[in-house]
C-alpha cells in the first residue's frame, strides 16, 4: 500500500526488459521505497538480469512469463498472476516499432505489430485495470505514444496500433475512476531506447529517465478526467495538437522530404525487409 | 472458453447486510495525506455476523493514517445509542465521546480515560486502546470496558476482561471485528471545572523533571514542546478535574469547534510560521494556576475544526512513539533528529505513560511518548522516520498504530513481540481474513506483509535465486 508520504510497496512491470519501463521502476524504487517488484516478459535471460540488478538494491523481485502474442486467456492469466498481492503501480511498457518506409511494413510484421501493440497489450490493460478496480487502489501506467494521436506516414502501422491501445487505456481510465484505482496514459515523443536505436532521432527526443520523472510526478497528482494523459515532454501536447490539425497532404509531404534526405535514409536498415514468416520474437533485428 | 478472470468477490456494495447498496465514498486520514475509496455500511440490529466481504470498522476517522478504511471493500459503522446504568454506561460503538460526555458531565460522571480529541468514537477508543494525559494513574481505555459485543465473520462474541479475544480487540485496530456495543465503567466528576497549572521550561531534561513532579500533584500532565526554536523548550500543563466551581456555576460541556479552517490552496504551516508562532507562544507563557473548564484544559484542539487544512493540499502525518523509561538518551537523541528533519516539526506533545495493560497490540508502556505533526509533502522524511522507528524498536519502544502512516512492516513486527499470539486469536475470530484495512495490508498485521512464496511462479525451467523472494529488513527504504 501507498503510505502517508507517497511511498509504495509493490510495483509490477509488464515488459520487464523495456528501457522506459525499467527507468520508471528504477525511479520509484529509488525515491519511493518500493519493497517488491515483479518483472513480466518473454526474454527470460533479460528478465533475470534485471531481477539481479534490482535485487542488489535490496528489493524483493520475482519474474513472470508473459508473451503478448499468446492467446488472450493465457495473457490475462499471466497478468493476474503478477497481481496476486495488493499492487500500487502496474507499468505496461510492451510494444514494437517497425521500420515503416516507402515500401511499407511487410504483412507479417504489420500483423505482429497489431498483435503485440493492440491485441495482446489491450488484453493486459483490461486484465490489470480490472484487478486494480477490484483492489480499490493502485495506478495503471499505460505507455502509449504521441503517434497514437495521429499516425504519420512513416509510422503508420505503429501509430494505428497505438491509437487502438490509447483509446482503450483512456476508456479504462474513465471506467475505473471512482473505484480508487486510476489509469495514466503516457504519450512520449521520441525516446532513446532499444526500440528506437535504429530509427532516426526525431525533434524533442528524450531519455527514458525523462519519462520516468514525468510519471513519478503524475503519480502524486489527484485523479481528474483532465489529468489522465501525461505528455513527455509536456510541450508534446502542443506539437501533437498541431499535427492533428495539419492536413494529411502536408504531413505526407513532410515525410517524403525526410525520406528523400540521403542522410536520413541510411538509418533504415534491414528490419523492414522481414517477411511474414520471420519469427519476430526470436529475431531482435525484426523489432527495431 | 475457460474463464481465467479472477474469482470476483461479491461487490462490497451488494445488498450490505440487507440494506440497499450505497455508493463508494472517498475517505481520508486525519492528516489528509492518505485517501481511499470504500463503501460505507451501517451495522444494523439484525446482523449478528459480518458478510464475507473485505471490510473494517470505522468511527470518526480521527486516526492519522489508513487504519479505518478498506480500499475496494467496506467500512462498517456501529450504532450510537447511550444508556446510563448506575455507575456504568451502555453505549453503541459508534457513539462520539463529545456526545457521551455531554450526557455524563451534567450527571456528575465521566470516563476515567479520554484522549486529546473528543471527536473519536467509543469503538475507535477501544480499537486504539487510547490513553489520556493521566495514563500513569488511569491506564488506557480498555481498563474501563466491562463488556463488549464483537461482531465478526464467525458471529457475535460477548467478551470481557480476561477473554483473550477481548485483549486482542483493545488495541487491535478494528482487525478482530466490529465493536457493536460496550459497557463502560464511570467515575465521579463533581464539576466540569479544572485546576490548571502551566509552567514554561527550557531544556529537555528540565521538562521531564517538571512533568514528573507535576504528576505528584495532578492527574493529567502533558508538555507542549517547541522544536523549531534555537533550543528545546516547552510548556508543562498539569490538570486536576472536578474541582469546586469558582463562582458556583457549572462549566459548559464541550461544544465542539468554534473556529473552522477551510481547505487552503497552499500550506499555512511552514518552518517560518511555526518558528514565529512557537516563539510567541513560549514568550507569552507564564507560570500560572487557574480554574478553567475541563474542556479548555484537556481538549484545546477541540476549539479549532479542520486544522489539518493548515498543512495545505499535501496534508501531514503524525509520528508518535513511546520510549521506555531508562532510554531517555534515545529520547534526547530523537528530539535532536526531529529538529534536523527536512520538514518542520509543527506540533509536538510529550506525555508520560504508565505500565502496559493487557492488550496484545496496545501502545502504552511505561516511559515517554512524543507525538510530532510533520508536513507530508517531502518524501525524504520517510527514511528519517524509518531510522527513528528502528532505534525505538531496539530499546523496546513502539510506534502508535493509531497514528501511523509511514512505518516499515518489519519494524512494526519487531515492536510487537505478541504479534503472533494476536494473529492466531484474530484468525480464530475471522479465519478467512475478511476483516482487513489498508493499514493491515500496508503493515501486514494480520498476515506478514511479504508473501511467503513469490506471487509469480517464475519462468519455466527457472531456478534462479533472483526469482525468489528475499525477506527485506527495512533497509530498502534507504535505497
Ligand atoms: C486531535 C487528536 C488528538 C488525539 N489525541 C489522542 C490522545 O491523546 N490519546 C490517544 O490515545 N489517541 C489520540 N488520538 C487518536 C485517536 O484517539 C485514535 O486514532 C482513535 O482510534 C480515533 O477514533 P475514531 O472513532 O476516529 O476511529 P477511526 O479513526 O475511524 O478508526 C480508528 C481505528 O478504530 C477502529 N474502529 C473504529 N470503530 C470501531 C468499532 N466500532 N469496532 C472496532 N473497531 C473500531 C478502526 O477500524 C480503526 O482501526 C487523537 C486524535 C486526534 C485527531
Ligand atoms: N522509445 C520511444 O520512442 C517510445 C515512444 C513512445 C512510446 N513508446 C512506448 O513505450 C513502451 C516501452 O518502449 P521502450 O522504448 O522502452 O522500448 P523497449 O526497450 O524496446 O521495450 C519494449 C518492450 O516490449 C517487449 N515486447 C515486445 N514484444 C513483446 C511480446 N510479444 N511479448 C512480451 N513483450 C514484448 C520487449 O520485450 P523483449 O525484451 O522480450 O523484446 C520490451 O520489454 C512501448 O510500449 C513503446 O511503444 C516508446
Amino acid at each position: 500500500m501507498r503510505d502517508g508520504l507517497g511511498r509504495l510497496q509493490r510495483v509490477v512491470l509488464l515488459g520487464g526488459t523495456s528501457d522506459i519501463g525499467r527507468a520508471i521502476v528504477d525511479r520509484v524504487v529509488a525515491t519511493r521505497g518500493v519493497a517488491e517488484v515483479v518483472l513480466a516478459g518473454r526474454d527470460r535471460d533479460g528478465l533475470e538480469r534485471g531481477a539481479a540488478e534490482l535485487t542488489a538494491t535490496g528489493v524483493a523481485v520475482s519474474v513472470v512469463a508473459l508473451d503478448a502474442r499468446d492467446p488472450g486467456e493465457v495473457v490475462a492469466a499471466a497478468v493476474d498472476e503478477c497481481l496476486q498481492a495488493p499492487t500500487d503501480v502496474v507499468v505496461h511498457a510492451i510494444g514494437m516499432l517497425p521500420h515503416d518506409d516507402r515500401d511499407g511494413v511487410a504483412p507479417g510484421l504489420a500483423a505482429a505489430v497489431f498483435d503485440v501493440n493492440t491485441t495482446g497489450s489491450g488484453v493486459m490493460l483490461l486484465a490489470a485495470a480490472r484487478r486494480l478496480q477490484d483492489q480499490g487502489h493502485g495506478t495503471l501506467v499505460a505507455l502509449s505514444s504521441v503517434a497514437a494521436v495521429r499516425a504519420r506516414p512513416d509510422n503508420l502501422v505503429y501509430g494505428a496500433a497505438k491509437a487502438g491501445y490509447d483509446a482503450l487505456a483512456r476508456g479504462l481510465a474513465d471506467q475505473v475512476r471512482g473505484s480508487g484505482a486510476r489509469v495514466l496514459v503516457v504519450r512520449p515523443g521520441f525516446v532513446h531506447s532499444s526500440m528506437t536505436a535504429t530509427h532516426d532521432v526525431a525533434p524533442l527526443a528524450r531519455q527514458p529517465e525523462d519519462v520516468a520523472a514525468a510519471v513519478d510526478r503524475a503519480l502524486d497528482r489527484p485523479d481528474r478526467p483532465g489529468a489522465t494523459v501525461v505528455w513527455v515532454p509536456a510541450a508534446m501536447a502542443a506539437v501533437a495538437l498541431g499535427i492533428r490539425l495539419l492536413p494529411g497532404r502536408a504531413l505526407a509531404a513532410a515525410a517524403r522530404r525526410i525520406a528523400d534526405d540521403p542522410d536520413a535514409d541510411h538509418h533504415q536498415g534491414g528490419a523492414s525487409g522481414n517477411d511474414a514468416a520471420a519469427d519476430l520474437g526470436a529475431d531482435p533485428g525484426a523489432r527495431p | 472458453m475457460p474463464d481465467h478472470s479472477p474469482a470476483r468477490a461479491p461487490s462490497p456494495a451488494s445488498a450490505p447486510h440487507g440494506r440497499p447498496p450505497s455508493p463508494p465514498v472517498t475517505v481520508r486520514s486525519f492528516g489528509r495525506s492518505l485517501a481511499g475509496r470504500t463503501t460505507p455500511v451501517a451495522l444494523t440490529a439484525d446482523v449478528d455476523r459480518l458478510d464475507p466481504v473485505p471490510g473494517i470498522a470505522r468511527g470518526s476517522g480521527c486516526s492519522y493514517g489508513d487504519q479505518a478504511w478498506c480500499s475496494g471493500g467496506r467500512v462498517v459503522t456501529a450504532p450510537d445509542d447511550v444508556v446510563v446504568d448506575g455507575d456504568h454506561v451502555e453505549v453503541g460503538g459508534g457513539v462520539v465521546l463529545r456526545d457521551l460526555v455531554a450526557r455524563l458531565w451534567p450527571l456528575g460522571w465521566t470516563l476515567a480515560v479520554l484522549p486529546g480529541s473528543l471527536a473519536v468514537t467509543v469503538g475507535g477508543a477501544i480499537a486504539a486502546d487510547v490513553h489520556g494525559k493521566n495514563h500513569p494513574t488511569a491506564g488506557s481505555f480498555g481498563r474501563l470496558v466491562a463488556r463488549l459485543d464483537l461482531v465478526t465473520p464467525t458471529g457475535t462474541h460477548v467478551l470481557g476482561p480476561g477473554d483473550e479475544a477481548f485483549h486482542a480487540t483493545t488495541g487491535g485496530m478494528g482487525l478482530t471485528g466490529v465493536v457493536r456495543r460496550a459497557r463502560l465503567a464511570l467515575v465521579a466528576q463533581p464539576t466540569a471545572w479544572a485546576d490548571h497549572e502551566t509552567r514554561p521550561i527550557r531544556g529537555a531534561s528540565a521538562l521531564r523533571e517538571a512533568m514528573r513532579s507535576a504528576l505528584g500533584t495532578h492527574h493529567h500532565v502533558a508538555a507542549w514542546v517547541d522544536l523549531a526554536g534555537p533550543d528545546v523548550r516547552g510548556i508543562v500543563e498539569a490538570t486536576t478535574v472536578g474541582v469546586p466551581a469558582p463562582n458556583g456555576t457549572d462549566a459548559p460541556v464541550p461544544g465542539g469547534p468554534r473556529i473552522h479552517v477551510p481547505p487552503l490552496p497552499t500550506a499555512a504551516i511552514t518552518r517560518a510560521t511555526i518558528r514565529i508562532g512557537n516563539a510567541a507562544r513560549f514568550r507569552r507563557a507564564r507560570a500560572t494556576r487557574v480554574a478553567v473548564p475541563v474542556a479548555d484544559a484537556l481538549f484545546p484542539l477541540e476549539a479549532v475544526g479542520g486544522f489539518p487544512h493548515l498543512y495545505g493540499p499535501d496534508g501531514f502525518v503524525q509520528h508518535q512513539v513511546v520510549v521506555p523509561d531508562g532510554a531517555e538518551d534515545l529520547l534526547d537523541d530523537l528530539l535532536g533528529r526531529y529538529r534536523d528533519l527536512p520538514v518542520v516539526p509543527a506540533l509536538v506533545v510529550l506525555k508520560r505513560l504508565g505500565p502496559a495493560g493487557p492488550g496484545h497490540l496496545s501502545f502504552p508502556r511505561a516511559g515517554w511518548t512524543i507525538a510530532v505533526d510533520l508536513p507530508a509533502g517531502d518524501r525524504r522524511l520517510g527514511r528519517h522516520l524509518d531510522a527513528m522507528d528502528h532505534d525505538v524498536a531496539a530499546v523496546g519502544g513502539r510506534v502508535y498504530l493509531a497514528k501511523d502512516a509511514t512505518a516499515d512492516p518489519a519494524t512494526v513486527a519487531a515492536m510487537h513481540p505478541r504479534l503472533d499470539e494476536w494473529r492466531s486469536i484474530a484468525d480464530r475470530l475471522d479465519p478467512d481474513h475478511v476483516v482487513t484495512s489498508d493499514m493491515d495490508r500496508r503493515l501486514g498485521l494480520r498476515r506478514p506483509a511479504r508473501p511467503a512464496k513469490p506471487p509469480g511462479g517464475g519462468l519455466p525451467d527457472t531456478d534462479q535465486p533472483s526469482s525468489e523472494h528475499r525477506t527485506t529488513d527495512g533497509e530498502h527504504r534507504d535505497a
